[in-house]
Order: C-alpha cells, then sequence, then structure tokens
C-alpha cells in the first residue's frame, strides 16, 4: 500500500493550507517535518480524511481518501492537540473509538487491553482521562491510534509532553512499526527525535514541498552550504596542509588542543574517497571522523531559513 | 528498497460492512450519562405518572361513584387526559435537553475532539444522528414510555373494550406527539451545543429561547398568531390536532407545523455549518 499525493492543494478562503503538493509515501518511518504553521498539519488532516482536497489528488492504496470509509478504518490518527473527553476513563476511550471500526464486542476489548499494554498504561485505565499527566494523555492518545491495529498511522508530535523513558520506548514501538511494513507518518519540529525513527523525511514549508527523500541525499544536494567533516587525528597541521591543495576544500579550521579540524567541501562525495588516500600517504593516524552539519537539524535549517 | 517483516496482525475476522457508528456514540453517551443525578431526575419525572396511574384506577374502578369526576373534565380518563399528561413532563423535558443535550456537542468542540470521530468511519448524519439519540432516549424515557404505560394501565384496568375501541389511536398519537417534541427540542438543543463551546452558554441560550417567547405570547395573547412565536405553543397547537381536541390558539395548525419544520431545518443548517472536524482560524 502506498499513499500517492498528486498536485494537491487547500486553501481556506485566502489563506492556503497547502500548495501543488506532489509525492509517494511506502511503507516505513517517514518524517514530516516543518516549522510551525507550514501546513504539516493541514496535510495531516487531508491524508486522514478530515478535509476535502480543493484541488488535486490524494490516494491511498489506489482509492481517494475523502469520504473513503474502507481507507479510514485503515488508518490510525493520533493528533498533536488533547483531544479528549476528560470525564471518560481510559479505557472506555480506547474501547469507544475502536468499536467505530465495526470490530465485535469481544474482539475490541482484546485489542483495547493490547494496546493498553502496549502503551503501558494498564495501571491508569480505569482513572478518568482529566486526572491524567500529559505524558499519559500521550499515550492514551497513541493507544487509540493503534489499537485497531491500522496499516497507516498519522502521528502528530507524538513524544510531547512524554518523560525520556516514554520517548525512547515510544521512539522504538514507531520504529518497530515501520518495520512491520506499516505506513508511519511522524509530524514533528523535533528534529533530533524523528531523526531517531527515521531518515526518510517530507520538508514543508509555507505549504510547499521543499524537499523529499533520504536526509543525507538531501544534504548533498544542498551545495549552496558546503558540508563540514570534522576529522580527529594525530597530525592536524599536516593533514590540513595536504587537505588545502584541493579546490572543493572550501576552508579549514583546526583545533589543535582536541586534535581535529574541521572542514568545508563543496564536494563530499569525492572529499570522503580521497581522504583514506592521503590519511595513508601523510601516515596521519585517523581516529574519529563525522559530519556536524549532516543531520536533520542543519538540513532543516539550510532549507528552512 | 527495504524488506519490510509484514508481521502486523490485521484483522481477519468480520468486520461490519458499515459499523453502526452512530449506535456506538448514542450507547457511550447514554451510559455516561446514566448517573446518580440522571436517574434521580428520571425518578421525579416519573412522579406525575405514578400519580395518573392512581387516578386512572380510581376513575376506572369508582369513577361512576364519585360525583365530581362526572362533571370535572380533568379527572376523566379521555385523549385529553394524555395530552395533559404529556404537557405536564414538559418541564422534566426541559432539565432533560438542557442536562443531556447542552454539552453533547459543545463538549466535543471544547475538547477539540471532532476530529478524533471523523478520522474514523463516522460521517455527519452518524455523528448528529448518534448525538440525536443521546437526548432522544432520555427524552422518550420520560414521555413516551410513560404515556403508553399509562394507555395500557388503562387498558388492563378496564372491564370491557369501549375504552379501546374509542381510543385506540392514542398510543400513535403519543408517539407522534414524543417524535415531534424530541425532534424540534432535541434538534435545537443540538445546534445551540454545535453553535458554542460552553455547555452552559447552549443551556442558558436554549432556556431563553423556550421560555422567554412563551412568556411573551402569554403578554401578548390578544395579538393575532402571536403563539407562532413559541415553540410551545407550536407544539401545544399541533399536538391537539394529534389528540383530536380543540385548538388552543387562534392559528392554523399547518403553519405551526410549518414553523416546527423551520425550526428543524435551521437546526440541521446550523449543525452542518459548525460540525466539522477542522476549524480554520484565519
Amino acid at each position: 500500500m502506498n499513499i500517492e499525493v498528486k498536485n494537491l492543494s487547500k486553501w481556506y478562503g485566502q489563506v492556503i493550507g497547502v500548495n501543488n503538493l506532489n509525492f509517494n509515501i511506502g511503507p516505513g518511518v517517514t518524517g514530516f517535518l516543518g516549522p510551525n504553521g507550514a501546513g504539516k498539519t493541514t496535510l495531516i488532516r487531508l491524508l486522514t480524511g478530515q478535509l476535502k482536497p480543493s484541488k488535486g489528488e490524494l490516494i491511498i492504496g489506489n482509492e481517494p481518501v475523502w469520504n473513503n470509509h474502507r481507507i479510514l478504518r485503515q488508518i490510525g490518527y493520533c493528533p498533536e492537540m488533547d483531544a479528549f473527553w476528560n470525564y471518560l476513563t481510559g479505557w472506555e476511550f480506547v474501547f469507544s473509538l475502536i468499536r467505530m471500526h465495526g470490530f465485535p464486542r469481544d474482539e475490541a476489548e482484546e485489542r483495547t487491553r493490547k494496546a493498553i499494554k502496549t502503551m503501558d498504561i494498564e495501571k491508569a485505565q480505569d482513572k478518568r482521562i482529566g486526572s491524567y499527566s500529559k505524558g499519559m494523555r500521550q499515550r492514551i492518545k497513541m493507544a487509540q491510534a493503534i489499537a485497531h491495529e491500522p496499516a497507516i498511522l498519522f502521528l502528530d508530535e507524538p513524544l510531547n509532553g512524554m518523560d525520556p523513558l516514554g520517548r525512547r520506548t515510544t521512539i522504538e514501538l514507531i520504529k518497530d512499526f515501520g518495520n512491520q511494513g506499516k505506513i508511519v507518518i511522524v509530524s514533528s519540529h523535533v528534529l533530533h527525535e524523528v531523526e531517531k525513527m527515521t531518515d526518510k523525511i517530507i520538508l514543508i514549508n509555507h505549504g510547499r514541498l521543499l524537499a523529499e527523500g533520504n536526509i543525507y541525499e538531501i544534504r548533498r544536494l544542498i551545495d549552496t552550504h558546503p558540508l563540514q567533516v570534522t576529522i580527529r587525528c594525530d597530525k592536524v597541521t599536516l593533514l590540513t596542509a595536504k587537505l588545502m591543495e584541493y579546490e572543493d576544500v572550501q576552508s579549514v579550521h583546526f583545533d589543535r588542543e582536541n586534535n581535529q579540524l574541521t572542514v568545508e567541501t563543496n564536494r563530499p562525495d569525492e572529499f570522503h574517497l580521497r581522504l583514506p588516500k592521503i590519511a595513508l600517504e601523510s601516515d596521519v593516524k585517523i581516529y574519529s571522523l563525522w559530519s556536524p552539519d549532516e543531520n536533520l537539524e542543519a538540513v532543516f535549517d539550510y532549507l528552512v531559513r | 528498497m527495504p524488506i519490510y517483516e509484514e508481521s502486523y496482525s490485521p484483522w481477519y475476522g468480520q468486520l461490519k460492512t458499515r459499523p453502526q457508528t452512530w449506535w456506538i456514540i448514542a450507547r457511550t453517551g447514554i451510559k455516561l450519562l446514566w448517573k446518580k443525578w440522571m436517574i434521580v431526575l428520571v425518578l421525579v419525572a416519573y412522579i406525575p405518572f405514578f400519580a395518573r396511574a392512581v387516578q386512572i384506577y380510581v376513575m376506572t374502578r369508582f369513577g361512576d361513584k364519585i360525583e365530581i369526576a362526572k362533571t370535572v373534565k380533568s379527572l376523566q380518563i379521555n385523549a385529553g387526559f394524555f395530552h395533559e399528561f404529556l404537557q405536564g413532563q414538559a418541564f422534566f423535558l426541559l432539565l432533560i435537553f438542557i442536562i443531556a443535550g447542552a454539552g453533547l456537542i459543545a463538549n466535543d468542540r471544547k475538547f477539540k475532539a471532532l476530529f478524533i470521530y471523523f478520522s474514523r468511519p463516522v460521517n455527519f448524519w452518524d455523528y448528529i444522528i448518534g448525538k440525536f439519540t443521546i437526548v432522544g432516549f432520555y427524552g422518550a424515557l420520560i414521555t413516551l414510555v410513560p404515556g403508553l404505560l399509562l394507555f395500557m394501565v388503562r387498558i388492563l384496568l378496564a372491564r370491557d373494550a369501549v375504552f379501546f375501541n374509542k381510543y385506540f389511536w392514542i398510543p400513535f398519537s403519543i408517539t407522534g406527539y414524543v417524535f415531534l417534541v424530541l425532534v424540534t427540542m432535541g434538534g435545537l438543543i443540538l445546534a445551540l451545543s454545535a453553535a458554542s463551546r460552553s455547555a452552559t452558554s447552549a443551556a442558558i441560550f436554549f432556556f431563553s429561547l423556550i421560555t422567554f417567547p412563551n412568556i411573551l405570547q402569554k403578554i401578548l395573547y390578544k395579538i393575532h398568531g402571536i403563539g407562532l412565536i413559541s415553540l410551545n405553543a407550536n407544539l401545544k397547537q399541533v399536538s391537539s390536532q394529534m389528540f383530536g381536541l380543540e385548538h388552543p390558539f387562534h392559528f392554523s395548525v399547518w403553519l405551526g407545523f410549518v414553523v416546527l419544520v423551520g425550526i428543524v431545518l435551521l437546526s440541521i443548517g446550523i449543525l452542518r455549518i459548525k460540525v466539522r472536524p477542522t476549524e480554520v482560524v484565519q
């Protein structure tokens, strides 16, 4: 099953929510990224059939989403907002929502129990949601989204308010869902958390698609910002001199105290191929090598700001 | 292209082809409202029923021996008796609508929960019918059920079939009247609930809409057709026709009926505008 978005636009009067989006999403975890007001939530609401597209097509598994109960049954949605009836218990909340998917009572009970257990909120299941902490509310929201074991899962800021342990287990859970062949779409602006879940991203800004694909591939395509590579080695000065001979190396900053240098290169692929050769020829021992700006934060920064 | 495990367990059993989501919404709502104070209210609303049942018993068994019963119309068990009983329940009905109905949609809007429904196989009508069933259930519990029970009591206590032969149509009138009241008042309270995020505001507005025009038409009774401004007066006028009674107001029954239909259509219109999963802040 795939999600196909073709020329999708949504406007509210004169306000454009999303503008002419085109992309495909397959199984696995995909991150929807963008600053506040970028159109992430509008896009999720279009994908979950809550909004009708103004223009374009939105197809899941060869069927349009809007007003399509067959598709809606396969969707799990964990909203960003605390969409709760505070007077319900956690169990009642999950159970009543899962029944709407057409499960018989016994099956719905079993699935509610399983989802609540998965989200580790069994102890609070009979308490009113009104008395839940933010983290617990987040867990119960997740439970209602996964209880019917949907093939497609939309998670809008799923880690909001969770404690570090909860975050870690939820990240693992999301990755598991992705590995199980589900389409999992995680919308977030906490970049390092998305990075822990996936390297597949869709970057949106001002309702437009800014970038789509693998974070590292996208990073490589941003030629306006040279890639930074930090190297820790034993002969910092020598390696700096050798590297400066090449045209693609824009600058080298070295830090003698820590025995490391940071290189800015326009052609990272060539640079990475060349570096081991230089190290061998110059007898330089490289202890570690990493790219401080080859991460989601940097990609996001370069594209959005 | 990664290879996925496909190990999640989709449901291979028989899903209902079109789940009765309205019923799930209704049942959850009914269950949640069935609390101590609601039980007390329903029990209090049954006091007139017991009084009327005693009246039926006395009038059926000893009516011919009580002189006053032959002259005082309100003591007699006829179509007017059932109509009067239902009219008397209007106060409890108002309370039920305020308590059960005012928060039904307002709370969903307050908690921003509408999209939780609409991202599932639930459409507008599933949602509205589900919510309406909640107020309809409690409304019918204190009007339709006791009304029909009173008729049964009268039939069971009868020594012959004279009453039944004469008034066999009363259960239909009771049902029709209750349906009319529930649809108009229930629709109105849902519309007001949808128009607000506060159950209290919806309740106050509903109470005002029901009582003030009613008071006004009583004050200005000399103005021809003034009753048309009051929901109560229109209901009374139409229901008097249903029970074969004299019309209490000087306007056409059909005009009254048109006003009631108008209220229902207006309520649906408000619901259509307000019950949307996503609210756009511009």
